[in-house]
């Protein structure tokens, strides 16, 4: 009755990727620049007001009923503290997702739950407790326990373990890993820590601003990123080498909101007139290395 | 054995005290309720025009007879057994009212938070236009529409209660709906029905399940004060407000009669408040905060 109001926020605008079967793609980008709204949007927990999702060569946006689809695409979320429903026992929760799909006989759950437990690494009698019983580390293990139950073939992971404690990050990063070498599982990686999506993924999108601005195998972008937002991402990490020196400046908060132009260009040290009118379109500099900036290339 | 939270819930209410005051004064008045007709020594409605006016006392007026502990009023009844008889009724109408307020402002509230779009808009006009009458002018309004009589004191006092517990639900929905684990169970496959249901209301109830204590307390003084206006009971039925209307011309003469149909009422609601309060600090403790 009273809606409306303000102009709508553009929080991803025209982001497109990839995710080959069997492959990691990594998406990067500081707190704001859409890649919970991306990830979201991709198994449709969020509609995009427009655009194009495929899955399997399958139209997703063309259907209605997303069940068959739930089974096979899963998501595993940022916040292990939010994602499991307090009222809920370990057992109803990862029976949940069996029982929707039909996926085993009643009399069989147990078992099955036991060992979707035994997989993530905790024992059988977890099952009886409640989430509120476990450290946030366990409790991401049960959530990757729920994600696997259907047998998805793809994952996404919103910043899977950006919300534990360094202590254990690895071996929730390690389960993951083994995970999808086992089951051969593709995966749309959310990410802000670098050396995490140097150890994850084979290639990494990293977005600005809702826009795609490089896109590469991990290796080309972490070792030679092409972007300048990219590069200033890479000398912010802090790697574990005493011998880097960083190579620009650090970010600096001078961001503009204009609609026009490059949306780094406020605070691009390469920025020039174009980059003020033009929004750079992303186009492909080596093989399967693709860019969004006038100034492209290294140096 | 893995402390479930239910349990974990009744450990820390145990620790309450408004929880156990209220507990304790509740329990009195509902086993009161209960065994009326075992502790009662008179019955509610039995005159005897002898014993009219007669201040309370531990010793019997007449011989053979139980004593009447509360006095008794202009017509020679027992105070005390129809304050017990009157138990029962206040205790039903109280719960049953705030049933009819749970369960359709619940569900109503739950309906425009999860629907959202014009579904809330029309629902939550419908509560704010029902909150703009003060509470007892509107029950009075349903009441006359309806027809006088304790059944529908009871309906009329439970529709006032809807949009209170209609936008507690409405607000608990909102912030539920958009937790991970509800996101989860979408991403699982889970339908809105079943979301709503299993994921979204149960996780809603602690702020309704305080309201409801805290609504019996409401509930049970609003039919008293209808039936006090003459719209509920009508004698020689025993209801409180009723007893007190019948009484109240007599306060000089015997002030029993009306202290202790008054202490009555005061004593169930402020049972159900400390009930409400206690189950607040446990339940809900951020409201607690807000006061």
């Amino acid at each position: 009755m009273f809606g409306g109001g303000g102009s709508p926020v553009r929080a991803v605008d025209q982001v497109s990727f990839v995710v080959e079967p069997g492959e990691t793609l990594a998406l990067v980008g500081e707190s704001g620049s859409g890649k919970s709204t991306t990830a979201r949007m991709a198994l449709r927990l969020l509609e995009p007001t427009s655009g194009e999702l495929y899955f399997q060569g399958e139209d997703l946006l063309a259907r209605r009923d997303l069940h068959s689809f739930r089974r096979k695409a899963q998501f595993i979320f940022q916040d292990p503290f939010s994602s499991l429903n307090p009222r809920h026992s370990i057992q109803t929760i990862l029976a949940e997702p069996l029982r929707l799909h039909g996926l085993a006989p009643r009399a069989e759950i147990p078992e099955r739950v036991r060992a979707l437990l035994e997989r993530v690494g905790l024992r059988a009698e977890h099952a009886q407790r409640y989430p509120h019983q476990f450290s946030g580390g366990q409790r991401q293990r049960i959530g990757i326990a729920r994600a696997l139950a259907v047998e998805p073939e793809l994952i996404v992971a919103d910043e899977p373990v950006s919300a534990l404690d360094v202590s254990v990050q690895a071996q929730v990063l390690n389960l993951l890993l083994d995970l999808k070498e086992e089951r051969g599982l593709s995966m749309l990686f959310i990410a802000h820590d670098l050396a995490v999506v140097r150890m994850v993924s084979q290639r990494v999108a990293v977005l600005y601003r809702g826009r795609l601005v490089e896109l590469g195998s991990a290796d080309a972008v972490c070792t030679a990123p092409l972007h300048p937002y990219t590069r200033a991402l890479m000398a912010a990490a802090p790697f574990p080498d005493p011998g880097r020196r960083p190579g620009e400046p650090t970010l600096q908060l001078t961001a503009s909101n204009s609609d026009r132009g490059c949306p780094y260009a406020g605070r691009c040290p390469l920025a020039s007139a174009v980059c003020k009118e033009e929004i750079p379109a992303l186009v492909e500099k080596a093989s399967g290395h693709q860019v969004a900036c006038h100034h492209e290339g290294p140096g | 054995m893995a402390e479930s939270p239910l349990r974990e819930v009744f450990r820390k209410l145990l620790q309450s005290i408004p929880f156990k005051l209220g507990a304790l004064l509740l329990s009195g008045l509902v086993l009161a309720a209960l065994l009326a007709d075992a502790i009662a020594p008179y019955s509610y409605r039995d005159q005897d025009l002898s014993q009219r006016f007669q201040p309370p006392s531990f010793s019997s007026t007449e011989p053979g007879q139980a004593p009447h502990l509360l006095g008794t009023d202009n017509l020679g009844r027992d105070l005390f057994s129809r304050l017990i008889f009157g138990a029962r009724i206040s205790l039903v109408v109280g719960l049953l009212s705030v049933l009819i307020s749970l369960l359709l402002g619940g569900l109503l509230g739950a309906l425009a938070g999860y629907a959202g779009g014009w579904t809330d808009s029309v629902i939550s006009r419908l509560f704010d236009l029902m909150l703009a009458f003060p509470s007892i002018l509107l029950a009075i309004a349903i009441v006359s529409v309806l027809g006088e009589g304790l059944g529908n004191v009871m309906l009329a006092v439970g529709v006032v209660g809807i949009p209170i517990f209609g936008r507690q639900a409405r607000a608990s929905v909102l912030t539920t709906r958009e937790l991970d684990y509800v996101q989860a169970a979408r991403s699982l496959g889970a339908g809105p029905v079943r979301i709503l249901f299993v994921h979204v209301l149960p996780n809603c109830l602690n702020p309704l399940i305080v309201l409801a204590a805290l609504g019996v307390g409401t509930a049970v003084l609003d039919t008293a004060g209808l039936s006090f206006l003459g719209l509920g009971a009508k004698a020689p039925f025993p209801e409180w407000g009723t007893i007190l209307a019948d009484t109240y011309q007599f306060y000089k003469r015997a002030p029993w009669m009306v202290a202790f149909p008054g202490l009555s009422i005061m004593a169930m609601v402020l049972g159900c408040n400390l009930l409400g309060d206690g189950l607040r600090d446990v339940l809900d403790p951020r409201m607690a905060e807000k006061g």
